[in-house]
């Protein structure tokens, strides 16, 4: 089924949505949760919340792309519920990212309003747009989906070094991009 | 600035980049046709395996050659780096191979590993009620992928099965994808003690018996006939000249059992000369029939890590859930905290009674049948016993099996008795034990181990509150039998 009509069937509060969205990309929006949490009941927790949140976002909006829309409400609860449980019993590809970036950023100010985020989202956004088409998914995948990075080299046909080594150089850019634009991290 | 608020702007990157990159993690991607991912997870999809064997098909090598050059940083790079648009996608051709699907037409079945495969084809053997539940399973895409029946299971499997490939020495299985729509099959083979070294062979479906002039002559490309005399099963071996001396990837082309073959590499030309030199050629079906057996490869995004149930009639009602209406079934698992284990269908419980379905279950009149514990990552099973002598409830006897067909039993074995003060114990030729052997500890009087080779497993088994003479007897006095025949005792 194509998005316009998933996104109909919310509009006419049909249930059947949450099925078709769930056919559809659930197992985007599995991988999401279980990169984020590492754990298969808490990631179908929360997809439920993130389908409910979906429910009560759908109408008034019309999302376009709907993947976008559902998976970074996907990526925002399973956030949310990362920082509010304090026992993992596995390593996720959240804690990997996050590992990381405790080296790459700075332990200066941070950027406490909204404006400053949202500039922040745009730099890097057009950041990336500047990169190469392997450097972007590398990224995207890494940091927005958090696969761990011996997924993403298993996807990409890239060694884990060869993925590693062009994060690492992809994150000192973005650190010396975001200077020009004055933003430190 | 803290790590979480930077993925939090991470979160406000533009939706075409969430859309263009959803679709790349072999999570998600297993067994998707490529028709049902998005445009840019297809273009990914070929930058991992189709570039390879499209070449194969007669395109100009020294396009090729460029195209999957790698750029400084991309050295080990298996696809082309390029924009996928730049890449040459031959038209999907029609093969006598091709399965009529049932449903889409596969155009790309990837197996992880060697277990999915393995796991692929013994799926293939079910009921046809399981293998739709196996259809079904989270794990499992193949159905997105035309796989609706066992029929198109099996052609696939008679496809790759017949396929020949090198068993090379110092190399493992990485991961296989059949591509139909460019008739060819894809292997990745890497280096088991050298990070970063491979060897990539696409294998087309089609059969062909062309020489080496034909392949020359085809592909309209620099080739070097290197000598074959110490290759007999590769009926020419021709290597395709670098642009770049520095370019640390070469490009062969090969004839092996009647099918050309591509073969890329990041090995040098000695290196990967010796290596087929020594190499024994086998059909891929051979290879998953014989091949890393031993290798404890957790399947691929298997949530379910571990399974454990107490008493024999919990064990029952599980192993027949699965005969539950859908309704009734998940209620079960719910109920009985199966989820907590990630069983999610019925196909996961027929993924374990598979798996418990190997085992040779101890059964003596003696003892009585307590708790079962399964870990799937290290493949190994734990089964507990109550003696009739002792305590109602306590756990006298425990049975850990690993190895058979989820591990090395003779290295587990050896480890064991080779580290520790063991005594041999004759068993007899119609013994269901194989090899058996008592730790010495005078120690630890009160907990009997022993150490035994049972049906092919290895077996860690431990008495406690027995003596001595009285936990050997009791061994011995265990049958062993299949998981049918243990619950419907």
């Amino acid at each position: 089924m194509d998005d316009e009509k998933i996104i109909d069937l919310f509009f006419e509060r049909s249930e059947q949505a949450i099925t078709e969205i769930s056919k559809k990309y659930g197992g985007v929006f599995m991988n999401v949760a279980m990169n984020v949490l590492g754990n298969r009941s808490d990631a179908d927790e929360c997809l439920n919340d993130a389908y409910l949140g979906l429910w009560n976002a759908i109408p008034p909006a019309r999302p376009d792309p709907l993947l976008a829309f559902a998976c970074r409400i996907v990526r925002n609860k399973s956030l949310d519920r990362y920082r509010s449980k304090g026992f993992r019993s596995e390593r996720t590809g959240c804690e990997e990212c996050i590992d990381e970036l405790e080296n790459y950023l700075s332990s200066g100010e941070s950027i406490e309003n909204e404006i400053g985020e949202k500039r922040l989202s745009e730099c890097i956004n057009s950041f990336l747009d500047l990169r190469n088409e392997v450097d972007r998914m590398i990224f995207v995948r890494r940091f927005f989906y958090m696969d761990t990075c011996r997924d993403i080299a298993k996807a990409s046909g890239l060694s884990s070094g060869a993925v590693r080594t062009r994060l690492s150089r992809i994150k000192a850019d973005l650190k010396s991009y975001l200077d020009e634009k004055g933003i430190e991290i | 600035m803290k790590a979480e608020q930077f993925l939090k702007a991470v979160g406000g990157i533009g939706d075409d980049k969430i859309v263009e990159y959803s679709s790349v993690s072999p999570v998600v991607n297993k067994g998707k046709s490529r028709q049902d991912q998005p445009e840019g997870s297809k273009k990914l999809r070929n930058l991992l395996s189709a570039a390879a064997a499209v070449l194969i098909l007669g395109f100009g090598i020294f396009a090729m050659i460029r195209l999957l050059k790698p750029s400084a940083g991309e050295q080990h790079a298996l696809v082309p780096a390029t924009e996928p648009a730049e890449q040459t996608t031959p038209a999907p051709t029609a093969s006598p191979t091709q399965p009529t699907a049932t449903s889409v037409p596969p155009q790309q079945i990837i197996f992880d590993s060697m277990a999915a495969y393995r796991e692929f084809a013994a799926a293939a053997e079910l009921d046809d009620w399981a293998f739709a539940e196996f259809l079904r399973s989270p794990r499992n895409n193949y159905e997105m992928n035309g796989i609706s029946v066992k029929e198109d299971a099996v052609r696939v499997l008679n496809t790759l099965g017949s396929l020949p490939t090198p068993v090379l020495e110092g190399f493992v299985f990485d991961y296989l994808v059949l591509c139909y729509d460019t008739d060819s099959a894809f292997i990745l083979y890497k280096s088991d003690d050298r990070e970063g070294l491979y060897i990539g062979i696409a294998i087309d479906l089609t059969p062909s018996d062309e020489d080496a002039e034909a392949v020359i002559e085809a592909t309209g490309a620099k080739l070097t006939a290197l000598p074959t005399e110490n290759l007999p099963e590769l009926k020419y071996l021709l290597r395709a000249e670098s642009e770049n001396d520095f370019d640390p990837i070469s490009f062969y082309y090969t004839n092996i059992r009647s099918h050309r073959v591509f073969l890329r590499t990041n090995a040098s030309n000695s290196f990967l000369l010796k290596l087929l030199s020594s190499a024994r050629y086998i059909t891929i079906g051979e290879y998953a029939e014989t091949i890393g057996l031993s290798e404890n490869v957790p399947l691929p995004n298997s949530y379910i890590r571990r399974f454990s149930c107490s008493g024999m009639d919990a064990l029952r009602d599980f192993i027949s859930s699965p005969e539950m209406s859908d309704d009734d079934f998940l209620q079960f698992i719910e109920e009985r905290g199966y989820t907590d284990f990630g069983i999610q269908t019925k196909a996961d419980v027929v993924w374990i009674a598979k798996r418990l379905d190997k085992l040779p279950f101890p059964t003596a009149a003696e003892f009585s049948f307590i708790f079962i514990e399964y870990d799937a990552l290290m493949g190994r099973f734990g089964l507990a016993y109550n003696w009739s002598g002792g305590f109602p409830g306590d756990n006298n006897c425990e049975f850990i099996f690993s190895g058979g067909p989820f591990g090395n039993t003779d290295v587990l074995l050896e480890e064991e008795i080779s580290s520790k003060n063991v005594s041999p114990i004759e068993t007899g030729a119609d013994s269901p034990i194989q090899r058996l052997y008592m730790l010495e500890d005078p120690e630890n009087a009160d907990l009997n181990v022993f150490y035994a080779e049972i049906d092919g497993f290895f077996a860690w088994i431990a008495f406690s509150g027995l003596s001595r003479s009285e936990a050997l007897e009791a061994l011995l006095s265990f049958d062993f039998v299949g998981l049918s025949e243990m619950i419907d005792e």
